[in-house]
């Protein structure tokens, strides 16, 4: 499904898009698709690339069993081996363009918005460790699924600019989650403050 | 906000417009000095001890530093599972020994490979230290790695041979004597396996005690502190002047959720990078609104290494690579290993993976310093601007860390005093 759209030859890209030579079943970006499909058909909040962004962490650390103890089905690894596996920035921005055109959720993102906007996510997700950065076994720097599960992680980012002048007045205000980025532009402004 | 009215909003309040000139900033900064602006220092500590307090495992974190200190005879190496245990033990300013006796050496494991000459050569006495062992299989890879490193045989280390044996600690685990052939010692706050959903709770309790910390989660970055120049009134004039001078789409915040009542931000700078290069390089900034300082941490992740410094470009550049010459030189390879392996890494070369990107990093910072020179300033002559707990975390040794922050120092300074 994915082959035309991704480059591929990293072990992680394997797990996500088959290595083309056919018998894999069940590969992490079926899966990913499959559910964002059905979330979208039933659609209430829309998503948004954010929760595309922390679906995908999520099935990953399913995907290559990073919480089980034992290896199994497509975790046969060392569990410390299988917490290597994750897609490097640059495929993690394809495979988040890759979904969020296909959707096309609010609008079309060029390449450089959907690598800002995963950047953002990604240094997030990192210092809120849901995120963990480590190597591959190819050398190369990727990120994998972390611990961490803080909640609240995108609804700042989603607010508007007076919710957002609201929450720095009363920071411990509670504001209801929100998911609506209906347009490139809200996305993009939802970046900064 | 907590400064008196006239430094407390955005960008309007730092200055008249004024034309702008090259790399000068659109607008003048504020000339008066940061002390005639009151920071309400009282509601800044008072925020963050709530935020401090809600942390609720911190006595069980200190308990297990305190075990680890009265262990007889005391442990020479304490080796922190990162990221969350070294950051936590700056966070929390956990001892790990009594300091009016021999001074235990504090490092992360990725410091393993760089200190595994001392461990051979020595009489290594090592505590371990985790927050949670659930699936047992990072104590195992670390396990592993020290023995490669040391000369003692781990799997023999019984009976009377007991200072072969690492000590295992943590918070949360199930007892058991033995590790997949490792006999080890090992020491719980409480004796339970946590469920995952448990696991992640805890987890998420840290990370979000590590925000008072205002550092990154990750160890692997240099770190160099500064402060606000005299013109920055806060940490959201400094935010607006930054999007100022790199554009809107550039910068971006990271504070939340940090109540902003603490005084603490975080921001997040992409830099320009040149045509044919991609990535995600980025200058991240810890500022503090009490103390006024400002973590730079230069962010360089790409393999291709950035490109000339400026200035004294050839000395610097050649300064840094010998340093880097010289730290690779005393990585102790495994024997046994087809692929370059130090110290029994998971995956060969790690440890020169990581000292490449400290090092990018470090001359990724030089040459993006110049665009903040009107905007940090640098500490005083004496302070450090390299952070040692840091360096020792992630390379162990004190020379290390020694040679880097002679070289920053002098660098950093020569180019923030040019501006």
């Amino acid at each position: 499904m994915l082959t035309t759209a991704m480059e591929q030859g990293s072990s992680f890209m394997r797990i996500f898009a088959g290595d083309g030579e056919g018998g894999t079943t069940a590969l992490l970006g079926d899966v990913l698709y499959d559910e964002i499909k059905k979330e979208r058909e039933g659609a209430s909040p829309p998503t948004t690339l954010g929760s595309i962004f922390y679906a995908f962490f999520e099935k990953l650390a399913e995907f290559v069993g990073a919480d089980q103890a034992e290896p199994s089905g497509a975790a046969e690894d060392d569990r410390y081996l299988r917490l290597r596996r994750g897609p490097t920035f640059q495929e993690l921005c394809n495979i988040m363009a890759f979904y969020w055109n296909e959707f096309r959720y609010g609008g079309y993102l060029e390449k450089q918005e959907v690598e800002a906007l995963v950047r953002r996510y990604l240094n997030k997700a990192i210092d809120d460790g849901r995120v963990v950065a480590t190597f591959s076994q190819e050398g190369k720097r990727i990120y994998r699924t972390g611990e961490s599960r803080l909640e609240r992680r995108e609804y700042y980012a989603s607010l508007t600019k007076k919710e957002r002048v609201h929450y720095r007045k009363y920071p411990c205000a509670k504001f209801t989650y929100r998911e609506d980025v209906d347009s490139l532009q809200r996305a993009i402004e939802n970046l900064y403050w | 906000m907590h400064v008196q009215k006239k430094s407390s909003s955005g960008p309007k309040m730092q200055g008249r417009q004024r034309q702008h000139i090259g790399r000068m900033l659109p607008y003048e900064l504020d000339s008066r000095a940061p002390e005639s602006f009151v920071v309400d220092a009282s509601h800044f500590s008072r925020e963050r001890k709530t935020c401090a307090a809600a942390f609720d495992a911190e006595q069980d974190f200190r308990n297990l530093a305190a075990k680890i200190a009265a262990v007889k005879p005391p442990f020479s190496h304490v080796v922190l599972i990162s990221h969350k245990m070294p950051r936590l033990a700056d966070a929390l300013g956990l001892q790990f020994s009594d300091i009016n006796k021999n001074k235990v050496r504090v490092v992360s494991d990725f410091a393993l490979p760089w200190i595994a000459g001392e461990l051979r050569e020595g009489e290594p006495n090592i505590a371990i230290v985790d927050d949670s062992i659930n699936v047992g299989s990072t104590i195992r890879n670390v396990l592993k790695r020290i023995e490669s490193c040391s000369t003692k045989d781990m799997k023999k280390g019984t009976g009377e041979n007991k200072s072969a044996r690492p000590h295992v600690f943590a918070l949360y685990g199930k007892k058991r004597s033995d590790q997949n052939g490792y006999p080890f010692f090992y020491t719980l706050i409480r004796d339970k396996l946590l469920e995952q959903d448990e696991y992640n709770e805890l987890a998420s309790k840290v990370a979000l005690r590590l925000h008072l910390l205002n550092k990154p989660y990750e160890l692997e970055f240099p770190l160099l502190t500064l402060s606000y120049a005299p013109g920055i009134i806060n940490a959201e004039a400094l935010f607006f002047a930054l999007q100022r001078r790199f554009g809107e789409t550039r910068v971006s915040s990271l504070s939340h959720p940090l109540p902003s009542g603490t005084g603490l931000y975080r921001f997040a700078i992409t830099a320009p990078l040149e045509e044919g290069l991609h990535g995600e390089q980025q200058i991240r900034l810890y500022a503090d609104d009490l103390s006024r300082e400002c973590r730079f941490v230069p962010m360089w992740i790409d393999g291709v290494a950035p490109g000339p410094l400026s200035g004294e470009q050839g000395t610097i550049i050649e300064a840094i690579a010998k340093i880097q010459r010289g730290m690779e030189k005393l990585l102790v390879e495994d024997s046994s290993a087809q692929q370059k392996k130090y110290c029994g890494e998971a995956l060969p070369g790690e440890a020169k993976l990581r000292l490449k990107m400290f090092v990018d990093s470090l001359a990724f910072a030089l040459r993006m310093l110049p665009d903040f020179s009107d905007l940090l300033d640098l500490p005083l002559e004496s302070e450090p601007i390299l952070s040692e707990q840091d360096m020792i975390f992630l390379f162990g040794k004190a020379e290390f860390y020694k040679a880097w922050e002679e070289l920053t120092n002098t660098v950093v300074r020569n180019i923030m005093r040019a501006k």
